[in-house]
């Protein structure tokens, strides 16, 4: 298994927990939780759609997909290491705006939202761009 | 990989950088304050990314990992008709975003998907009981 795929494994688990546990305090009966955690709804389904599932497949797809013959003579994952800096940095300022940005309008955050989908975006595009090729017959 | 997957995680890729720009439009949208109608997108984000991308792909990778059967992997048929019926319930519920003709296409389109997840189970039942020999 390459690191990649280790370390895409390991984040992806990082989420799984913090998704779980982000649902978890959602639902407590506690009021000033539920005040804070108002405008989290969106934030709890990404970690988990995202951080956890998507990355497990990303992950996975550079383990078992063939390899092109670049790959197996060089053993480059530079495409994948740029997908999971950007999918990571994406997600998490996400998860730090979304909420702030609901709760009050104007100010830094629905910029830094337009921000993390526009970084999100660009790596769902380089791994599009980077598998591509390795969907193919051995 | 054999060409049915090869087809079919080419689409689901396709699928998700289409929901991938959905996403990215409306979560800009949230932050921007662009146009609300763009939080109509939701359904069709959803189920590009849901059925197209993770649900085609399982399709994809199933039919090429899958146990075969005397060397073979199963009914083709059967999984290209579980294919296209995916593929049109997507298509239908990706539709369904748009008011205008909301009302007649949701429910085509979870019928295509439920007939699909039928199909394609009917496809793999019997490769996952040759692998309970094993």
């Amino acid at each position: 298994m390459p690191r990649i795929t280790r370390v895409y494994l390991k984040t992806s688990l990082i989420y799984l927990a913090a998704g779980l546990l982000l649902g978890t305090l959602r639902v407590l009966p506690i009021a000033r939780l539920e005040v804070a955690l108002s405008g989290s709804a969106a934030v709890y389904y990404h970690l988990l759609v995202v951080g956890w599932i998507t990355q497990l497949i990303f992950g996975v797809a550079q383990w078992m997909f063939p390899k092109t013959s670049r790959e197996r003579h060089h053993g480059s994952h530079r495409l994948a290491w740029i997908t999971y800096a950007l999918l990571n940095v994406g997600l998490l300022i996400r998860a730090i705006a979304e909420p702030r940005a609901l709760s009050a309008a104007g100010g830094v955050w629905g910029p830094m939202l337009a921000i993390s989908s526009l970084i999100q975006w660009t790596a769902g595009m380089i791994f599009i761009v980077d598998i591509w090729p390795r969907v193919r017959g051995r | 990989m054999p060409s049915y997957s090869r087809t079919t995680i080419r689409l689901a890729l396709v699928y998700l950088g289409l929901g991938f720009t959905l996403g990215a439009l409306m979560l800009a949208n949230e932050g921007l304050g662009w146009d609300v109608r763009l939080a109509g997108l939701l359904p069709a984000h959803i189920a590009l990314l849901l059925y197209g991308w993770l649900g085609q792909l399982i399709y994809g990778v199933a039919f090429w990992i899958l146990p075969r059967i005397n060397g073979r992997r199963g009914s083709a048929p059967l999984a290209i008709t579980a294919a296209v019926l995916l593929n049109l319930g997507v298509m239908l519920l990706g539709l369904s975003s748009l008011a205008s003709i909301r009302g007649a296409t949701a429910p085509m389109g979870t019928a295509c998907l439920a007939a699909s997840a039928f199909v394609f189970a009917v496809h793999a039942w019997p490769r996952l009981r040759a692998a309970a020999g094993r």
